[in-house]
């Protein structure tokens, strides 16, 4: 799984901090999100998601392997 | 409501706020960790110089030693949430549940063989021994599964 959460972070011009504080989670969260290696809930999921003004799909991108 | 309802009703409240993320009960849990860490600390302290008193003195290290590092434990996590109150940060989140959801129950697999093979060598070894080992088994594999679960990245 691949994410665009630290690319749209930039965008907003967020810190790491910054979006941990408006997701409502620890900022070593959403670094391991950003490298995407950690699989959220869709709760959370959702919540980056709104935070960052984007939809789940365009924010965790996932290749044919990780769907097998 | 008596007094058995009313813990039941507590307890439950404290798990939703806990499940929603909230961190109202979160400067009580410093506090209660505080306490904690110096109970466990003094009482080390004292059982070790009653242990060395009684000639002892490997016992009392031990002893020592471990009352140290349980407080060593608690003042590393009383660090986290410390700081992350400061930042406005949660201490727990999601990921940091599951991990600790994981490691209990890797420290309940692990737990069961040390108590098997604890079971096989109980005549060499007295009921406290048996008792303290037992005990420390499921502290240490619950410690190291959280180490090595809190730094794996696929989670």
């Amino acid at each position: 799984m691949r994410t665009r959460i630290k690319e749209l972070r930039a965008r907003y011009d967020l810190t790491q901090e910054g979006l941990a504080r408006r997701v409502g989670v620890r900022r070593e969260t959403i670094v391991y999100l950003e490298k995407g290696t950690y699989n959220p809930s869709l709760l959370l999921a959702a919540k980056v998601a709104r935070a960052l003004d984007s939809a789940i799909e365009e924010l965790f991108i996932f290749s044919e392997d990780d769907l097998k | 409501m008596t007094l058995v309802t009313h813990v039941i009703y507590s307890s439950q409240k404290v798990i939703y706020l806990s499940h929603r993320g909230l961190t109202v009960n979160s400067k009580s849990r410093v506090v209660l960790m505080a306490a904690v860490a110096v109970v466990v600390l003094l009482l080390g302290v004292s059982f070790a110089v009653s242990t060395w008193r009684g000639g002892n003195t490997a016992g009392a290290l031990w002893i020592l030693v471990g009352a140290i590092g349980i407080t060593l434990v608690a003042v590393q996590r009383l660090k986290v949430y410390y700081v992350s109150t400061v930042q406005g940060l949660p201490a727990e989140d999601e990921r940091s549940r599951k991990v600790m959801m994981y490691s209990a129950g890797y420290a309940y697999h692990v737990s069961l063989y040390v108590w098997l093979a604890l079971m096989y060598v109980r005549d060499y070894l007295t009921q406290s021994q048996i008792f303290v080992v037992g005990m420390l088994g499921m502290v240490l594999s619950f410690g190291v599964a959280w180490l090595f679960l809190n730094r794996k990245e696929s989670i």
